[in-house]
């Protein structure tokens, strides 16, 4: 540990003991030095003076030469301590006598002279003094002291030194201990009580100060110091406690967190509106309660009011919040999220007021439902209600009372009656008003008001005061019910009693007015037992109808109803009334009951009755309700006697019904005519096909539907049938309702009475026009693939032929017969039978197949390739029934398309092998060239060598390039030959080109001995082509012009446009060509009309691949001469690229590119 | 061999006597030639000498001349002139696409090889500013 370190205590008591220790040390020092130095001198002083002593008064004993005298004399050294030996010597340094006796005689030095010198030595001090006698030497003294006796004091002396040292610290540590309760303790304390306030914020604290030296300013500073923050931390500790105080009395929930949401304090409020003490270690937020919004969906705590105010330090204003307790009631919160910051500007936190506003909200809630419950209840009034103020003012109408006043609810409010309605109206009201205001209970009156219909409707109306909390009247509520139409029907209904009083009795029908009410009461009872299908309950309980019969009570019957049931009076029908109604007539009531459970007033039917005479009678019979006082006590029967009349119509109408029935639904028209042929009745059909009117169908001409072709026939056939009497039959068009002719198969056959006699005729006419049709179609179908030089063939489902036509038999060998029925196998070779399967499985999935190549079998067992077309049969309804299959016998096309594939790939492959033949070839050819031009060059340029022997060299030079481009040239031709000639299209510029080739033939023997003229006048020089291959072209054609033009000759390549062409010429002015030849110069091998030594030079191959370059290039290379030495001229056009066009500026560009 | 020689030049031919006539014909030109028969050799020699010029027979007993070219530019630069027996268009534009400067067909005139050499000899000096 660092000296600086140490504490204060140690400090002090380390300094003040190394002080004082070393200062004692320095003086003890310093003392035994003196004491040292001091002793050293008063032993020399005190032993010389006693030698001096001895010495002289030895003189005359050393004269007397008294040895014992001199012995004793020198034994009074034995008070000294410190000498330990002495010793006289003679005059000639003899010894002479010594002290003590017994010392060893060698000890001492022999003589005088060889005697240690006098003084202080290391061990011992030596002293010598002369013994004189008179003047008269007589010898020496000689004296020998040790230091022991210093040594022994000086021993004692550090003895004395260190007993001080140890006491003196003793004395320091002693000394410390004051220091310590004097210096630093106080700090100590100081530091103490420091330590305490801030750990306890007890700023009451004080350090007694315990001196005034500086520790005690320091205390005092100290205490002045804590006096300022007492001061302070106390008014602190006001405002908290004040401020916590006033939150605690707060009636609003209210807490604080600190910036990461803890909660850190909350009042009495906070604990009622959580549910549960919070706790300060772990709740957060808004008391960490649960929380909603206010649409119900759950709320995060973490983004809550107050944490977005925290976290995001912004206001959060007007949000609430739904916090549900652990018990389950919820509040509804506003919270007031406020921010705490402190001096600094930092956060510390932020305080939020939670102002419970549930019961607000309840209340409002209650007061919605409430109003929404009034204005529901209000709207769904059978009659007018409304409310006014004091002032006469509407501040409510419900639609009905809107409706009625003919005002819009929204215009309604606010006004009052004056200004709605007529001023006589509004009077009247506004005086009613006053009166139910002045009732506690309010009035009721008739009040009258014209209706939107514009007549005046009567309504009972109550008035009554709706009083405020004081009890004083607030409003005027009114409420109305139209009573209009129920005086008017009350009105009318008296009326209609009496007319009906005097019907009932006069009418010709049969009344009865019969009470309901028991029977009804009955029938309720069992619909309220579960009974809901009565009817059904009727049949299975026979006996309740009966029982209901019996609950019927006639209450009158009119005159008529007595005559109808051959009764005497009234009270003979009605004590029969058992006889009557028939248990046959059971059915009946039980429909009436059950129309009138089912609500409806009306029934209508027919019933057999019986007459009080036992005769059957049959009526029709009306039901229907009368308003009476209950429900079913009036109920009134009609009935008609219609006995008679039902028995003919029921002949009648069976027969008829019976006809008209099967008539109108038989698939054909159908008609009946009078004895005379006139039309009396026609099918449902015949009006459907015809579009003839019904009421226009008696006696019209039908004829008029002929085709006028046929009419005549017709109707001539059929006058003579009806004058004969006999049936007709004839097929004939017939023209339909849209103007179209069908054809039609026409019978009539003549209906006879019992006595023979012609009744009428019934006729029909069938449809035949789609039979015709298909006949006809069947019959051109049957041709065609009869016809058909194609096998034609059709097989079902499970493979079976069933149709084989002439083609068919021809291609395959089997007559129809022999194969029709039989499986489709038979001409399928066996290992293509699965083929079959797949072609119909494909073919239930309505999916063909056209010109699909395979083999079959004939009869006779060859096979034959054939081509097959097929696709599904299918019937009406589109799903398919058999496969129909076309097959074309293909195997000599087939044979014929392999042949040829065959010799195509020979020839391919042959070629093929050819170019790689050839190809080969002409670098075999060409490798051992190489050598020997590289050799025969180098010869040529060696200017060591012989003039002549160089000038050989170079037609051996010569030669050698020659064969080489012979070797090109075998090799272009077979390449052209093969069309496999390869180009490498570009851009390129004749002018170039051609001079590159002029520039080639400088190595030519005759260059020079023929002047070579180029004259580029073509203004477009550039055409798309293969710049070597043209180079090509026109060095062969200048090499032609060189070979056949004698020395002085000319050869002028010249160049120019002629439209969108470029046109090079090479003329020479040389041997020319025959005519006859001229034709065949450009074929290889040919150098026609050129025989010469010239001809020798090369294969003649040059023209002809120069010719076939540029017609691959699309353009010309032709020929022309005069004859014989009239020289010739070359031609070659190609096409030549725009100055300005795409291509070339293309081209400039690229190049351009290149250079940079 | 010259010291001064304005090219180093690598020829690879595998017909011994077209090797030999102008390997010769070159040294008598004043130029530095190694010559090797196949891919392999030419490649080490290339390794042990900087190169200016690549003077390659297209077809090589283990490999071809597009090959070559290709792996002695990793070395450094080099000029290349590639020869055949063939003269295919689609080789030729081979040849250009492999980075060679001309394609000679077998058996070429000395004058065209010469003309060549004049430029490839601009084209290093170019290349090395000395």
């Amino acid at each position: 540990m660092a000296f600086r370190d140490l504490p204060i205590k140690r400090k002090l008591v380390g300094l003040m003991l190394v002080t004082s220790l070393l200062v004692l040390f320095m003086a003890g020092t310093a003392m035994l030095i003196y004491e040292y130095q001091s002793y050293r001198r008063e032993m020399a002083a005190k032993l010389t003076a006693m030698g001096l002593i001895v010495a002289n008064n030895s003189g005359a004993v050393l004269g007397f030469d008294d040895e014992n005298l001199a012995r004793a004399i020198l034994s009074g050294f034995r008070v000294e301590p410190e000498v330990t030996g002495a010793a006289f010597y003679d005059a000639q340094g003899r010894l002479y006598a010594r002290y003590p006796a017994t010392k060893a005689l060698g000890e001492f030095p022999p003589t005088v002279a060889e005697g240690e010198t006098p003084g202080f030595h290391r061990t011992h001090f030596v002293l010598y003094v002369p013994v004189n006698q008179g003047e008269k030497r007589m010898g020496t003294l000689y004296v020998q002291a040790d230091y022991r006796q210093m040594y022994r004091r000086l021993r004692t002396y550090l003895m004395i030194l260190a007993g001080v040292l140890v006491s003196a610290g003793v004395l320091g540590l002693m000394l410390a201990a004051g220091i310590e309760s004097g210096v630093s303790a106080p700090l100590l304390e100081l530091a103490n009580v420091a330590k305490i306030i801030s750990r306890r914020r007890d700023y009451s604290l004080r350090v007694v100060k315990r001196s005034r030296d500086e520790v005690g300013t320091l205390t005092e500073a100290f205490n002045t110091m804590l006096g300022q923050i007492q001061s302070r931390d106390s008014k602190l500790r006001d405002s908290e406690k004040r401020f916590r105080e006033m939150i605690d009395a707060l009636p609003a929930a209210v807490y604080t967190v600190d910036p990461e949401g803890r909660l850190t304090h909350f009042n009495p409020a906070a604990v009622e509106l959580a549910g549960r003490i919070p706790d300060l270690g772990t709740d957060r937020w808004c008391v960490s309660g649960r929380l909603y919004h206010t649409d119900g969906r759950p709320m995060n705590l973490e983004e809550c009011p107050m944490a977005l105010a925290v976290k995001e330090q912004r206001p959060v204003r007007d949000m609430e919040v739904i916090i549900e307790r652990p018990d389950g009631t919820r509040c509804w919160v506003v919270p007031h999220p406020t921010t705490l910051w402190d001096a600094d500007g930092r956060l510390t936190g932020g305080i939020d007021m939670l102002v419970d506003i549930t019961e607000r909200k309840n209340a409002e809630e209650s007061l919605r439902k409430s109003e929404e419950r009034f204005a529901r209840f209000m709207q769904h009034l059978p009659g007018l209600a409304w409310i006014k103020d004091l002032g006469g003012r509407y501040v409510y109408a419900n639609s009905a009372a809107a409706d009625v006043f003919q005002v819009a609810r929204e215009r309604l409010y606010g006004r009052t009656d004056d200004e709605v309605f007529p001023p006589e109206i509004a009077a009247t009201f506004k005086a009613n008003d006053h009166a139910a205001l002045a009732s506690p209970i309010g009035v009721q009156m008739i009040e009258e008001l014209k209706h939107r219909d514009g007549e005046i409707h009567h309504s009972i109306v109550n008035k009554f005061p709706i009083p405020a909390p004081d009890g004083r009247p607030l409003l005027v509520g009114g409420m109305a019910i139209d009573i209009t139409d129920r005086k008017r029907a009350e009105e009318a209904l008296q009326r209609s009693e009496a007319r009906y009083r005097s019907i009932f009795e006069g009418v010709a029908v049969s009344l009865w007015e019969e009470d309901f009410t028991a029977v009804m009461e009955a029938v309720g009872k069992l619909r309220a037992q579960g009974v809901e299908d009565l009817r059904r309950y009727c049949d299975e309980h026979p006996g309740f109808l009966k029982e209901m019969r019996g609950l019927i009570r006639v209450v009158d019957v009119n005159e008529s109803t007595v005559a109808m049931f051959e009764a005497r009076d009234k009270s003979e029908l009605l004590g029969a009334l058992p006889d009557i109604f028939p248990d046959a007539s059971l059915p009946v009531l039980a429909e009436e009951l059950n129309a009138l459970t089912a609500g409806s007033s009306f029934l209508q039917g027919e019933a057999t009755l019986r007459t009080v005479q036992g005769n059957t009678i049959e009526v029709l019979f009306a039901m229907s309700l009368l308003p009476g006082t209950g429900e079913y006590d009036r109920v009134l029967f009609s009935l008609i006697d219609i006995t008679r009349r039902k028995k003919v119509e029921r002949a009648l109408h069976e027969s008829e019904h019976r006809f008209r029935m099967i008539a109108d639904h038989i698939p054909v028209l159908a008609w009946t005519a009078d004895p005379l042929g006139h039309g009396t009745w026609y099918n449902r059909q015949w009006h459907e096909y015809t579009g003839m009117a019904k009421d226009n169908e008696a006696g019209m001409g039908w004829e008029a539907l002929h085709h006028p072709e046929h009419r005549a026939r017709v109707l001539h056939s059929l006058e003579q049938s009806i004058a004969a009497g006999e049936p007709w039959q004839e097929s004939f068009p017939m023209r339909g309702r849209q103007g179209q002719y069908r054809w039609f198969l026409s019978r009539a056959v003549p209906i006879f009475d019992d006595a023979g006699q012609l009744l009428r005729w019934f006729g029909t006419a069938v449809d035949v026009t789609d039979v015709r049709e298909a006949e006809q179609l069947v019959a051109h179908l049957a041709a065609i693939v009869e016809s058909s030089q194609d096998a034609i063939l059709s097989e079902t489902m499970d493979g079976r032929i069933s149709t084989w036509n002439r083609g068919a038999e021809r291609l395959f060998g089997y007559a129809s017969e022999e194969v029709v029925g039989r499986s489709i196998a038979v001409i399928i070779p066996p290992e293509r039978w699965d083929e079959d399967v797949a072609i119909r499985r494909r073919q239930a999935h309505g999916e063909g197949y056209e010109h699909f190549e395979t083999v079959r079998v004939r009869k006779d067992g060859s096979r034959i390739v054939v081509s097959l077309s097929v696709s599904p049969i299918r019937d009406g309804t589109g799903a398919t029934i058999g496969v129909s299959k076309i097959a074309r016998d293909i195997t000599d096309k087939k044979r014929a398309e392999e042949e040829l594939e065959r010799a195509l790939q020979s020839a391919r492959s042959a070629n093929r092998s050819k170019d790689e033949f050839l190809a080969a070839l002409s670098h075999e050819l060409r490798t051992p060239l190489m050598p020997v031009l590289f050799t025969v060059s180098m010869w040529q340029q060696d200017e060591t060598l012989p003039e002549k022997l160089r000038t050989n060299l170079g037609v051996i030079r010569r030669n050698i390039e020659i064969q080489s481009r012979m070797i090109n040239d075998l090799l272009d031709l077979s390449r052209i030959r093969a069309n496999r000639l390869e180009l490498v299209f570009g851009v390129v510029d004749l002018h170039d080109i051609i001079g590159r080739a002029v520039e080639v033939c400088r190595g030519h023997p005759k260059w020079g001995e023929v002047s070579i003229q180029v004259l580029l006048e073509a203004r477009a020089h550039h055409v798309r082509g293969d710049a070597d291959r043209l180079q090509q072209v026109f060095w062969n054609l200048i090499q032609n012009g060189l070979k056949f033009t004698p020395a002085g000759g000319r050869i002028t390549v010249q160049s120019s446009n002629q439209d969108r062409l470029i046109r090079v010429s090479v003329s020479d002015t040389g041997r020319g060509i025959e005519a006859e030849s001229i034709d065949r110069i450009f074929e290889p091998f040919e150098q026609c009309g050129r025989r010469g030594k010239e001809s020798l030079q090369g294969l003649g191959l040059g023209l002809a691949i120069a010719q076939r370059i540029v017609t691959s290039h699309g353009g010309s290379l032709t020929v022309a001469s005069d004859g014989e030495n009239q020289g010739a001229v070359f031609t070659v056009e190609l096409e030549a690229l725009l100055p300005d066009g795409p291509e070339l500026e293309a081209a400039h560009s690229s190049l351009k590119e290149q250079e940079a | 061999m010259k010291e001064d020689a304005s090219l180093t030049i690598l020829l690879i031919e595998d017909h011994d006597d077209s090797r030999e006539a102008i390997k010769n014909w070159l040294e008598w030109k004043g130029y530095r030639v190694y010559a090797a028969t196949d891919r392999q050799t030419g490649l080490e020699l290339a390794r042990k000498h900087p190169m200016d010029l690549l003077l390659c027979d297209l077809q090589l007993p283990d490999g071809n001349g597009w090959e070559v070219l290709e792996e002695l530019k990793t070395l450094g630069p080099i000029t290349g002139i590639i020869t055949s027996g063939h003269c295919s268009g689609a080789d030729m534009a081979r040849s250009k696409a492999a980075g060679y400067l001309e394609h000679l067909v077998k058996p070429y005139p000395v004058e065209e090889l010469m003309a060549l050499l004049g430029r490839v000899e601009k084209l290093v000096k170019g290349r090395k500013p000395r």
